[in-house]
């Protein structure tokens, strides 16, 4: 793991403010992992605020809910970030928010409180997007340790630091419920030590929630690496963490867990770090999901000149660049950042060492490439690039600017379509 | 030659740290910069002259070379050919004619980079591959007697600091440490040469690993083969396992593979000395090392996440790994008895220029479209 310049200052200070609705939106049915959800309204069909607008498809796929009131404008079918097709439901917002709310019901049991996240669409909001209610077990007795994600590793992205800020009542509120509902032997917050000023804030709850601090490293955020950190174990990276009885929750998904639990709001909207370099709107509001990037920057005070930045939808280590602004946010974005573009020089590998000092996964990155350039499929399976998860701390220490990650993704694709 | 420029990011990370390898290579020359004040005390301007000499010809070498053979003509930028021709001076004596030197230099940077396909590719430390390429084109000035007498040149005679501020009798030794006239202009203050070293170290520029592994064997070695002093050098072992036995490009990758890899270079150096192998013996272990480091690296890999090493698998390559050492060291001894040495380096001048020419892929897949 490797230590990195953290740029957080620009938006740790201040609450959550709220990001003026967009005229239109386009809801994205697609988590990135899983299947899509299936839309449920037609073109020219009024939707009202936290309706069903897609409904999951198969066991791992979340629902989707509309974030306003207005009309359906168009499915549509378009390439998404990642280069994959994807479906979006466009909205028209009549702003007038007539809004639905989800069913209350007394959450007693494991069986409601996973239904509850399966009727609220609510999926790994640290990125991942994977649908909770697949995480979360069924029965009691299953989950004894209950972490919650507050390691908030990407550099610029502070998010999931004003929410454990603002709303700490809030997120405690929801591990009484989980406690309640699963009787966990522990539920662990793990916070950064850079963010340690947090700790006073959840002494109060130390009752029913301990606080871990954790080293100032990246990838400390990394599933496997925090639950190491926590609890000791070094779990498999095809392991299952409840099969071992732990499981991670990102705080938030946390959060979206409960607004739906609490006041029967189904997940449409996030906490977003808008940040980057001279941003002058930066900080972190609450976006609906949909809504596009170029409305998430234009009113957060970048009116122009995108052409000299990468626009990134979450953190700077594993974030997605967009090249359409009209690109929506997603229940995974944890930030819209516009970062100046900067030449780079990329000589060979001097054979450092560096990204192999910095995998947290163990692993010799800078064999990817060789890899990659020779087409050497044995290459890439003698070193085991099916472990790497493309954190991309190889490639931040990389003296050379090798692109270690490019040859890890396109590997990863070779891989695929070799083994048909 | 692949695309090596790119100007824009067009996958994560979209943050970068900030030391790239002009960095690294500035570090190098900031360690070596005491040391090089000390080579000035001891060998006054004759010093001077030989870094100097060392430094163009490098410098113009890699510009020309990098442009005919390479079409780069930025190469000068990455640092590493004035690395090069500092540490290669820094093994000479500094009374060896400018003309050998700059020959010397010229030819590390050529057959000991740029023929390899430029800075990273190259399996063997270039200075060395230098100096080698210098005591066979030029035996009898490369092994004059007269060449390690510049009593004449010396400015400085003798450093009395730690007796000035303390007693005398450790305050000699210490001194003695600080500084003194004899050997290489790399070599006259083995305090300066470990805080060097240390300097690297604190930077992240070198690890640990290699030097301890030297040091730990090659003095556990001296004490079971009973080898006297004066049949080795210690600040030009200090010199040769910290700046040259660490350069990056020829040694291993991993942390494992480094600590194998300075353990038995430890050895070899220490076998090389119980059998009379008087000046060269840290260039050959050094470079017969350096021919194995990609393959330690391959053996010696990290643990993965979440599972265990095969110990089994490891121990059996390693000891084979160990054999083929073992082989080589002593095929360089017979070379070295019979004055075959010269023999060895044209293999590897036209080795190098074969594999320039046609360059081998291994690739399994041939020319499939990705």
């Amino acid at each position: 793991m490797i230590g990195i310049v953290s740029y957080k200052d620009q938006t740790k200070e201040g609450d959550i403010r709220r990001l003026e609705s967009p005229a239109v939106l386009s809801v994205p049915l697609s988590a990135s992992l899983g299947k899509p959800a299936f839309p449920v309204v037609e073109p020219g069909e009024r939707v009202l605020k936290n309706q069903l607008i897609g409904r999951a498809d198969g066991i791992v796929s979340a629902h989707v809910h509309s974030p306003v009131s207005g009309i359906v404008l168009e499915i549509k079918t378009a390439t998404n970030i990642s280069g994959k097709s994807e479906t979006f439901i466009v909205l028209e917002n009549d702003f007038r928010e007539e809004a639905l709310q989800l069913s209350k019901s007394d959450i007693q049991t494991p069986r409601n409180f996973v239904n509850l996240l399966k009727d609220a669409g609510i999926v790994g909001a640290g990125g991942a997007q994977f649908p909770t209610h697949v995480k979360f077990p069924s029965d009691t007795g299953k989950l004894k340790t209950f972490i919650i994600n507050g390691a908030e590793c990407e550099p610029y992205l502070t998010a999931d630091f004003t929410l454990m800020k603002n709303r700490y009542r809030e997120l405690m509120q929801v591990v009484e419920l989980i406690r309640k509902v699963y009787q966990p032997d522990k539920v662990v917050l793990a916070i950064e030590k850079r963010n340690k000023e947090l700790r006073f804030v959840f002494e109060l709850y130390r009752e029913i929630c301990s606080v871990k601090l954790l080293p100032d490293s990246y990838p400390q955020g990394s599933e496997l690496q925090l639950i190491h950190s926590v609890t000791g174990m070094k779990l498999k990276k095809t392991q299952l963490p409840i099969s071992k009885g732990v499981l991670v929750s990102n705080v938030g998904t946390l959060y979206g867990i409960y607004k739906a639990a609490f006041e029967g709001i189904p997940f449409t909207e996030r906490v977003v770090t808008v940040s980057g370099d001279n941003l002058e709107g930066a900080g972190n509001y609450w976006v609906k999901v949909g809504t596009p990037v170029r409305h998430v920057l234009a009113s957060a005070g970048k009116i122009s000149g995108w052409d000299n930045c990468h626009v990134v939808l979450g953190g700077p280590m594993m974030g997605v660049e967009v090249h359409r602004l009209d690109t929506p946010v997603s229940k995974g974005t944890s930030g819209v950042l516009a970062l100046e573009k900067r030449p780079l020089e990329a000589y060979n590998c001097i054979q450092c060492g560096y990204c192999v000092d910095a995998c947290p996964m163990g692993l010799m990155p800078m064999q990817f490439a060789v890899a990659y350039r020779e087409n050497d499929l044995k290459a890439f399976e003698e070193y085991r690039l099916g472990q790497c998860i493309e954190c991309g701390a190889c490639e931040y220490i990389c003296p050379s600017n090798v692109p270690l990650i490019d040859s890890i993704k396109r590997g990863k694709q070779f891989i695929l379509e070799n083994h048909k | 030659m692949s695309a090596d420029y790119r100007q824009v990011i067009y996958s994560n990370p979209f943050v970068r740290a900030r030391a790239k390898v002009g960095t690294v290579m500035f570090d190098v020359v900031l360690s070596l910069l005491p040391i090089l004040v000390f080579a000035y005390l001891a060998a006054g301007t004759r010093a001077l002259q030989i870094l100097g000499v060392s430094v163009i010809a490098a410098l113009v070498s890699e510009f020309v070379f990098s442009w005919f053979f390479l079409r780069k003509t930025n190469s000068l930028k990455d640092g590493s050919a004035l690395v090069t021709a500092l540490l290669l001076a820094c093994t000479l004596s500094p009374l060896t004619p400018w003309y050998v030197v700059a020959f010397g230099a010229s030819m590390a940077v050529l057959f000991g980079k740029i023929l390899w396909g430029g800075l990273g590719r190259n399996l063997f430390n270039p200075a060395l591959v230098g100096r080698e390429m210098m005591t066979v084109f030029f035996p009898a000035v490369m092994s004059s007697g007269t060449l390690w007498a510049f009593q004449d040149y010396v400015q400085v005679e003798d450093i009395r600091f730690f007796r000035a501020i303390g007693e005398s009798t450790s305050g000699e030794y210490w001194d003695s440490l600080l500084f003194k006239t004899t050997g290489a202009i790399g070599e006259y203050s083995i305090l300066f040469i470990v805080l060097g070293g240390l300097f690297l170290l604190l930077r992240k520029r070198i690890s640990w690993h290699i030097p301890f592994g030297v040091f730990v064997v090659f003095f556990l070695f001296l004490r079971l083969l009973d080898i006297s002093p004066e049949h080795y050098s210690i600040a030009g072992l200090l010199f040769g396992t910290i700046f040259m036995a660490t350069d990056m490009p020829s040694s291993p990758s991993t942390s494992s593979g480094k600590l194998y890899y300075g353990l038995v270079l430890g050895a070899v150096a220490a076998i090389l000395v119980w059998q009379q192998v008087r000046f060269e013996y840290m260039s050959y272990a050094i470079l017969i090392m350096n021919g194995f480091s990609r393959e330690i690296s391959s053996v010696f890999k990290p643990v993965v996440w979440g599972e265990k090493s095969d110990w089994k698998k490891i121990t059996g390559q390693a000891l084979l790994l160990t054999l083929a050492i073992a082989t080589i060291t002593l095929a360089v001894l017979q070379l070295h008895n019979l004055k075959a040495i010269p023999y060895a380096v044209y293999v590897y001048i036209i080795y190098t220029i074969i594999k320039f020419k046609f360059p081998i892929k291994n690739s399994l897949i041939k020319k499939q479209s990705v």
